[in-house]
């Protein structure tokens, strides 16, 4: 039915006549302040993504920048999300919870709501906002003061409902390893990166990235239809302030049993601090984060 | 990055150009019957010298426009490697499409409101791979007839033009045959008469392509499971029962595929991963009885049945579509009179499908930038159906009057029933030809036509069980000029208005597709054709038009493939001791683009949303392309061998296709198309 998915010969002669030309923008390097994903944690359950009606819940997004304390504003707000079979979401009700904050300093976009006890628990709450580097949001919240359009940002989260729960899956810090060996979170101090006790490496040098996931991560859905998954599909995602890494994206299909993935990393040829970003995400509104350092020396 | 996510990025980018491959393009539209009152001979050979004894009498035209293009011409067309149904690229009203683009654009009409008709029976497409070469054997083709509007009541189920493919029989003058070998795919064709009044014919085809690809593409871009590879087959048996009367047993089939398996996620659209596999093959037989009387009376009849399947998976979307197919014809003309006949006629459409389909909810309809959205920020449907009923018969009378011997007249009416939406049409038609002279012709039409919703469209869980039938009313005007030794100049002007058309709803909300839809396309046409002997040929056309489309409450904006300006000039000639050469040049206004403005990041997904301008609102760059054919031929004992080189965009034209974007939609790079393609090949002919 996806028009993209027409098979033709194009496949074949458009790969050879267009040739496999550098990227425009490589999306796994952190150049510039951007949002890799968010979490959202019911109040008092922080392990539940899909708050239920008249629940609390806090929506906390993953902001990453070259800079170790970037500057930047950014404003949410929440509404009850117009039913959608497209991509984007849109309000049908007027926001009932909203932030405006011009200057973050560093701190994670975040956005407290409650969830109106009137709303439809199979409906959606739809969060949105912009997150706008060294600048402020102007008040529509589409947009950024300054010549930076800054980031748009949506993200639509289930209702908890019954036969349904949807369980943030978990980034846990014993299943996250460099070169075979557990790589604990470090908080990155300053970009020359002595004396952390960072994991230190050559300059050029490659390595391994691995995660390991818990088959308790991926919720099991409804299936109506055998046609429809048994379980959730993960996305694991990798970034990276500097060096090379084979690719950004891992997809957990709802029915492998591939848990644990690997990435490669050639650390870059000049010396300094290198941070890295996991993002799981469970297509649902659930997910985990977390950041990791190495120090090229 | 590294540059295998490019290359992934660009393969996704390309087949997202792709615009009807699959069998939700395959519209659940017309049987209608194209077929010549006379019954003609069985084929023969120019060089042929034995007398048949029935005579082919070319009935008066019942359409405006009719646009014919003879084998030996397609057969040296350069650009077109050969085949027959490329060669519609060089007629007046058809716009440029790239490959993956489906079936041509007739007079600003899009893919999917035109019909391709074999021998009257309508086919689910006209090329492999939504443009690479024709599902038809060229040496099987007797006349490609293009309308590109204002077609008889005879066609239906259609609100653009009719492509009609007229099988020929085989020759009866021994046997033939002909192997053909090139980089794109073989060819093998044989006929042959087995009585007098029998004989035989069959063509088989298959691509090369999968010899090759997995050399092609970089190794860690995706594992290639199978190549994709295209098949087709046809094989006709043609019985005399007497002078007048014929039965002719058709059999033909193609089949598509590809699979593939990608190494790594999407950087664009992490909705595409693991693999993409996919197929889609119909295989039909048709018996069909014709008759050619003597006392103003002729006739057929035509019933063909067969199977189409498809089958598509992307990541973790799947279809599968089974449908066994019934198309009935017949139609019967009486001349009442030296100044009137009567024709009528009856055809039937029917499909019995069985599918499956668990993806995004189907949107795609033309205008609609968002159908290039990231599948995984998409919402998934799921819907099973084991029996889905399409029935849609017909009935039309055309009647052709001459009061005066110059002056013809010819109005006509069809009603079609459309069974799974309970839904009927009337389209009353007219055509008027005067003929000033022996040499100069004045032409006009104006009628109704009508063309139901794709099946899948109205299936509940899909689409809007609601939807009615969508009409376009055609006006056309012209003036046609005969030249010494078949040469013709034409001149057209032509308008098209469409109402209720069905469109997507905003945000693919429910009831997911309306009758709200308008069209409106206005133009002209100029074309001109010489014959230099019996081996040379030049056509020129230069087409210029405007084709718009509106939502309710919106202005009017450009169709998806708006070409205000299409130039073709092709010609051919022999040049003695075997030698052809030939060149097309081609001149042809970019297509419309919908600018993107800026991305929403989609928290849930981790893809970045397009924000998407004015549908239309910007033209990609002129597209040129030089084209050239060399064939040099061999008289070896009974047969020939021929050698050619058939080079399309011989000066390498960068034309934009399209554009890449980066992950963020914040910077982009024109995609072209193809660059210079050089098809060697080499064929045997007995």
């Amino acid at each position: 039915m996806k028009r993209a998915l027409s098979l033709t010969l194009v496949y074949a002669i458009g790969l050879v006549s267009l040739g496999c030309d550098d990227p425009l923008e490589s999306v796994e390097l952190i150049d510039e302040l951007r949002v890799l994903g968010g979490r959202v944690e019911v109040t008092g359950d922080p392990g539940r993504a899909a708050p239920a009606p008249g629940e609390r819940a806090t929506v906390r997004l993953l902001v990453a920048a070259a800079e170790l304390e970037p500057a930047f504003g950014f404003a949410l707000a929440a509404c009850s999300a117009a039913p959608r079979n497209g991509a984007r979401g849109r309000c049908v009700s007027p926001p009932f919870a909203e932030i405006f904050v011009e200057n973050a300093e560093a701190a994670a976009p975040e956005l407290e709501l409650e969830v109106p006890a009137d709303v439809d628990p199979s409906g959606r709450v739809l969060v949105w906002g912009v997150v706008c580097p060294n600048g402020s949001p102007r008040p529509d919240r589409a947009r950024c003061d300054g010549s930076d359009p800054g980031t748009p940002v949506q993200l639509e989260l289930e209702l908890a409902h019954a036969g349904d729960v949807n369980l943030n899956p978990e980034l846990q810090a014993s299943s996250i390893a460099f070169d075979d060996e557990q790589w604990p979170e470090l908080t990155a101090i300053e970009r020359a990166c002595t004396g952390l006790g960072s994991i230190a490496v050559a300059p050029g040098s490659s390595h391994t990235i691995s995660v390991t996931l818990d088959e308790s991560d991926r919720d099991a859905l409804p299936r109506p239809t055998e046609l429809d998954p048994a379980r959730e599909s993960l996305q694991l995602s990798h970034f990276v302030s500097a060096g090379d890494i084979t690719r950004a994206f891992e997809s957990i299909a709802w029915d492998s049993d591939e848990l644990t993935r690997q990435v490669s990393w050639t650390a870059p040829s000049t010396p300094g601090l290198v941070r890295m970003w996991l993002m799981l995400r469970d297509f649902r509104g659930g997910g985990a984060f977390t950041t990791r350092s190495v120090c090229v020396r | 990055m590294p540059r295998r996510e490019s290359c992934v990025r660009s393969f996704i980018f390309v087949s997202s150009l792709s615009a009807a491959g699959g069998v939700l393009a395959l519209s659940a539209r017309a049987a209608a019957q194209s077929a010549s009152p006379s019954l003609p001979p069985p084929a023969v050979a120019a060089e042929e010298l034995e007398f048949e004894g029935t005579a082919e009498v070319e009935a008066p035209p019942r359409d405006v426009t009719r646009r014919s293009v003879d084998n030996q011409v397609v057969q040296n067309m350069p650009g077109t490697r050969g085949d027959a149904l490329r060669a519609i690229e060089i007629m007046p009203g058809v716009a440029r499409t790239s490959i993956g683009q489906g079936d041509p654009i007739l007079r600003g009409a899009a893919a999917g409101e035109s019909q391709v008709f074999l021998d009257g029976i309508p086919v689910p497409f006209m090329f492999h791979f939504g443009g690479a070469t024709s599902f038809m054997s060229s040496r099987l083709v007797e006349k490609l007839d293009v309308y590109p509007s204002n077609f008889s009541a005879r066609y239906g189920r259609a609100v653009g033009g009719v492509i009609d493919i007229t099988a020929r029989d085989p020759r009866s003058d021994g046997f033939h045959a002909v192997l053909d070998v090139s980089l794109i795919d073989s060819s093998a064709f044989v006929e042959a008469p087995v009585t007098r009044d029998l004989s035989v014919a069959a063509a088989v085809r298959r691509s090369n392509i999968d010899f090759v690809f997995d050399k092609l593409v970089p190794d860690d871009t995706y594992s290639v499971v199978a190549a994709p590879t295209y098949f087709d087959y046809q094989a006709l048996v043609s019985y005399r029962l007497d002078s007048a009367t014929r039965l002719r047993l058709l059999g033909y089939g193609s089949r598509d595929a590809l699979s593939l398996l990608f190494s790594d996620a999407n950087d664009e659209d992490p909705g595409l991963a693991g693999s993409i596999r996919g197929r889609i093959e119909f295989h039909r037989v048709g018996l069909e009885l014709r008759h050619q009387g003597t006392r103003g009376v002729s006739g057929f009849a035509n019933v063909t049945a067969g199977r189409l399947g498809l089958l598509q998976h992307l990541g973790e979307s799947e279809q599968r579509f089974d449908a066994t197919e019934l198309y009935g014809r017949t139609e019967a003309s009486f001349d009442l009179h030296r100044a009137v006949r009567l024709t009528a006629g009856a055809d039937f459409f029917g499909w019995l499908l069985a599918g499956k389909y668990h993806g995004p909810q189907p949107g795609g309809l033309e205008g609609d930038p968002t159908d290039g959205d990231p599948l995984a920020a998409q919402r998934s449907i799921s819907v099973e159906d084991e029996s889905v009923v399409v029935a849609q018969p017909a009935v039309y009378l055309d009647l052709q009057l001459r009061p005066l011997e110059p002056l013809l007249i010819s109005p006509g009416v069809r009603v079609d029933y459309y069974g799974e939406l309970a839904d009927s049409s009337v389209d009353p038609r007219l055509a008027i030809r005067y003929e000033l002279a022996t040499t100069t012709a004045l032409k006009g039409g104006a009628g109704y036509y009508s063309q139901p919703p794709q099946s899948w469209q109205s299936m509940p869980g899909v689409g809007n069980p609601d939807l009615k039938h969508f009409r376009a009313l055609q006006i056309s005007a012209g003036v046609e000029q005969k030249l010494g030794g078949g040469g013709k100049l034409t001149a057209e002007g032509f308008y098209k208005r469409v109402e209720d058309l069905v469109i997507g709803t905003e945000n693919r909300e429910a009831p997911q597709f309306v009758n709200t839809g308008q069209g409106r396309i206005y133009g002209g046409e100029l074309s001109g054709e010489a014959h230099f002997g019996s081996n040379g040929f030049a056509y020129l056309a230069y087409t210029l038009s405007r084709s718009e489309r509106r939502r309710p409450g919106s202005d009017w904006r450009l169709f998806d493939q708006d070409q205000t300006h299409v130039l073709s000039l092709a010609g051919s000639q022999g040049l003695g001791r075997g030698w052809t050469v030939g060149v097309r040049f081609r001149l042809v206004s970019g297509n419309p683009t919908t600018p993107i403005a800026g991305a929403t990041y989609d928290v849930r997904t981790g893809v970045y949303l397009p924000i998407y301008g004015a549908t239309n609102s910007r033209r990609d760059p002129l597209f040129n392309q030089l084209d050239a054919r060399v064939e040099k031929q061999w008289r070896i004992g009974p047969g020939k061998v021929a050698a050619y080189v058939d080079v399309q965009n011989v000066y390498a034209a960068k034309n934009p296709e399209g554009y890449r974007y980066s992950f963020d939609y914040s910077k982009r790079e024109a995609v072209s198309g193809l660059s210079l393609f050089p098809n060697l090949g080499l064929r045997g002919e007995l």
